[in-house]
């Protein structure tokens, strides 16, 4: 049977497996149990109620960031700045909780603390959109550059501004005020109220992609006359698909922030952006597609926590070794797709 | 040049089980020009693709000389001196014709100097005036097609393959084309010509092939053949025009084109100056003139895809200006000169049927979310009315032939009662049928009330369909009148751009 006639998410999902072959291989390399190995393995991601919930804390803002980027993609605008977005959403985000409000109470706080998030990382995906409008500069070298300047511009401030007057000597701000901390689900392990969003997210997303905004995103990627003559402007496009992006990462970057950080750290925030994205090209931009690769993504890191306690050799960093090899089967699966036609 | 006769014997083709070619045997013989002729479909694409070695035949075989060859692929078709000028030309628009000269040539070290002088010297020895250091992007579509034929001939090419190579030129244009084809063939070329017009066989071929869906209806020396039988071998019949009556002469004008002007610095393809028109109900103006004197421009600004640099345009009194959406919303249908533009080609037909005047429609949408039940029932009754064959709103739309395709596209800017209609070369490239129904279903929609600019270089198209008409020459309106004031002197005139308005 050829492979190239199977229909494309088992396609994927074989290659996606013969990826994980790879990394068994690795694994037992190090001198691990195969067995152990594997159980190790799932027990980190899912065998346990702290592992599951490990697991789906992770994978809750890779859902939400690609989720937004996935317009974006549809549009063919290729966006790699999730990373800054989600710092500029969680600082703008303590930056109100801790200069303008300290104060609030939680029905205040958390919701105007998201929207916080939301309009710091939309203004920042929003420069790139005008500049690719108004200057034809290329959106994934102004985004992949803007990256940078969001983790120095973290840093800077975590060591001025926002520098925690407790004096800590690593650079960070101050905790959150109570009012913005998000209240944590009563599971076993923890699990904070806004990993929720995630599922509303993919509602959101699966009714999206229905509507006639999202085919006419999809065309003005293709056919900019036709799409503009059709109400939606391929300049328009571009504007709308990026502050969705830059939306959904800010309100990331809010959720790691109030839910499992507590206050504003330097380095991390911006590793979840560009994990997003690898999940959304891993999911071709569909939602469901999305949220499993998402799943898939980070149980290979809660996972390789696991594999690293029960067999003691196997560094937990096999996690991003596998990472990266499910990344680049998928990429292989995806360019024979496209060889074909 | 000694020429080599290449011929196809008994060769046949299938795709997807459906017989595109079957036992056709034609024979290019050099000196000889050779017409190939027939409808959308009839094949006439894919027996020159297996002359170019593009496509291998199932059955039977290409002889170079007697001998048969296998050619596989371009490389080994120009290494055997054919030579191709695709419809749509090849050319990377980035590269000058050197550069492109040096993009097909078979060596790794490219010696620009010595492939200038090879293209200089092939140009020159057929009379081609070309511009070979200019990024082919900047030549006009005739240069550029002219530039294709040199290429081949400093690749070396005996045999000529051109597939519809009038389709996109003027009149002026397409004689100066084949001057230099006759003096190719004088020269010991064997040349081939893909065409669906008639004219073009009468005044250029030595030999003429008929195919209609993949069989040889008719092969002869052209001299022996008449108008009648040719056009009957194409078609089995000729179409009736529709009945039209006079244009109800209202004051209403439901376009007014006024002053514009866009592209000071741009190519002549790309300029226009000071454009006025204005187009009543029920009226057709048509604008004639040759290819590339600024009619894309001026139907991209009509249709208001296209922001001038001054100058406005108003549909029913409303300004539209460079808001193509507004266009849409008052009614404007607008049939682009590339189709590819206004259609999905990779998606299903219902796609791209929902792209037209009705994307905003209610009943195409509940809670937000796209109905595509009822928008593929809308698709098949599109397909169904305008006679495209198959009307599947499931099949991707480049699946049709060019022919049904543009049924499809005129079928949808047409549906429901526009107000204006702008038209770019709504029949070229198609068969006789399919040209016949498109141009009466844009006198109906005239008739029913729209305001109609057909933009076209098929001077007997214009002539048949407009009530007025105007000449563009070098992006002006040079002339203007009446189609029954109609002089082929002025009119020539006008288009060789030797007249200019007081």
């Amino acid at each position: 049977m050829n492979v190239r006639s199977l229909p494309a998410p088992l396609r994927i999902a074989g290659w996606i497996a013969a990826g994980l072959a790879v990394v068994v291989a690795l694994v037992m390399a190090t001198g691990a149990d195969f067995t152990t190995a594997v159980t190790g393995w799932f027990s980190g991601a899912f065998g346990n109620a702290y592992g599951a919930t490990q697991t789906l804390l992770y994978a809750a803002p890779l859902v939400i960031v690609g989720l937004g980027v996935a317009p974006a993609l549809r549009a063919g605008v290729i966006s790699v700045g999730a990373g800054g977005q989600m710092i500029a959403g969680a600082l703008a985000a303590a930056t109100f909780a801790l200069e303008v409000a300290p104060g609030l109470p939680a029905w205040l706080g958390l919701p105007l603390g998201a929207l916080a998030g939301i309009a710091g990382g939309a203004l920042w995906a929003l420069a790139p959109a005008l500049a690719f409008n108004r200057l034809g500069v290329s959106v994934i070298l102004f985004t992949l550059l803007t990256n940078y300047l969001a983790v120095d511009l973290l840093a800077w401030l975590l060591r001025t501004a926002l520098r925690d007057p407790a004096g800590a000597a690593t650079p960070q701000s101050a905790p959150l005020p109570a009012g913005y901390l998000l209240p944590q689900l009563p599971v076993p392990g923890r699990l904070h109220d806004a990993v929720l969003l995630a599922v509303a997210g993919v509602l959101l997303a699966l009714w999206w992609g229905n509507t006639r905004g999202a085919f006419l995103v999809d065309v003005a990627g293709r056919r900019p006359d036709l799409a503009a003559r059709c109400g939606l402007p391929a300049d328009r496009a571009v504007v709308l698909t990026m502050l969705a992006s830059g939306a959904a990462a800010g309100l990331a970057g809010w959720m790691q922030l109030a839910g499992v950080d507590g206050r504003l750290q330097a380095g991390g925030i911006d590793s979840i952006g560009f994990a997003g994205l690898a999940v959304a090209v891993l999911g071709r931009g569909n939602p469901i597609g999305i949220l499993a690769a998402a799943l898939l993504y980070a149980s290979l890191t809660t996972g390789a926590n696991g594999l690293e306690m029960v067999t003691g050799t196997t560094p937990a960093s096999i996690g991003t070794v596998a990472q990266g090899i499910v990344l680049l089967s998928a990429a292989l699966a995806m360019a024979q797709r496209r060889s074909r036609t | 040049m000694n020429g080599r006769a290449v011929a196809l014997r008994a060769a046949c083709k299938s795709y997807d089980g459906r017989r595109v070619l079957s036992d056709v045997s034609l024979t290019v013989a050099p000196g000889r020009i050779h017409a190939l002729v027939g409808e959308n479909g009839a094949g006439k694409s894919t027996a020159l693709s297996m002359l170019a070695g593009l496509v291998r035949p199932d059955g039977g075989t290409v002889e170079i000389d007697g001998r048969p060859v296998v050619l596989a692929g371009r490389t080994a078709s120009i290494a055997a001196g054919i030579g191709l000028v695709p419809q749509h030309l090849s050319l990377v628009l980035e590269l000058t014709l050197v550069e492109n000269l040096a993009l097909t040539g078979p060596h790794a070290l490219v010696r620009r100097g010595r492939l200038r002088a090879a293209l200089l010297a092939a140009a020159e020895a057929a009379g081609l005036a070309i511009r070979p250091d200019v990024p082919a992007a900047r030549l006009g579509f005739a240069e550029r097609q002219l530039g294709e034929l040199a290429i081949a001939l400093a690749q070396g090419a005996r045999t000529l393959l051109l597939d519809e190579p009038t389709s996109s030129i003027g009149p002026y244009e397409t004689g100066r084309l084949f001057d230099r084809l006759r003096a190719a063939a004088a020269d010991g070329a064997a040349i081939l010509v893909v065409t669906h017009r008639v004219d073009e066989v009468r005044q250029y071929a030595d030999d003429v092939t008929v195919l209609s869906r993949g069989e040889v209806r008719l092969q002869a020396p052209a001299a022996t053949v008449d108008d009648v039988a040719l056009v009957r071998a194409m078609v089995g019949h000729i179409p009736e025009r529709a009945p039209r009556d006079r244009p109800r002469r209202t004051a209403a004008v439901r376009l007014a084109v006024a002053r514009v002007a866009a592209g000071a610095d741009a190519g002549l393809a790309g300029r226009l100056n000071d454009v006025s028109l204005s187009v009543a109900a029920g009226e057709i103006l048509g604008i004639l003139g040759v290819a590339g004197n600024g009619q894309g421009v001026l139907a991209g600004i009509a249709a208001g895809i296209r922001r001038p640099d001054a100058g406005s345009v108003a549909v029913d009194g409303t300004a539209i200006t460079g808001d193509p959406a507004a266009a849409r919303r008052l009614g404007l249908a607008y049939v682009p000169e590339e189709r590819r533009h206004a259609l999905l080609p990779a998606a299903p037909l219902a796609h791209s049927a929902l792209l037209g005047r009705r994307i905003d429609a209610r009943d195409f949408a509940r809670r937000g979310m796209l109905r595509w039940d009822r928008i593929a029932t809308y698709a098949r009754e599109l397909l169904e009315r305008h006679d495209v064959r198959p009307p599947d709103p499931a099949m991707r739309a480049e699946a049709l032939s060019g022919g049904n395709q543009q049924k499809f596209l005129v079928g949808r800017e047409l549906d429901g009662a526009p107000s204006v209609v702008v038209l770019h070369g709504p029949t070229q490239g198609l068969d006789l049928h399919a040209a016949a129904a498109i141009r009466n279903a844009v006198r109906a929609t005239a008739d029913a009330g729209a305001a109609v600019l057909l933009i076209s270089a098929d001077v007997d198209e214009v002539l048949d369909l407009s009530d007025r008409v105007g000449v563009l020459s070098q992006g002006r309106i040079v002339d203007e009148f009446p189609v029954s004031a109609y002089d082929r002197e002025r009119v020539g005139r006008a288009m060789a751009g030797l007249t200019v308005p007081a």
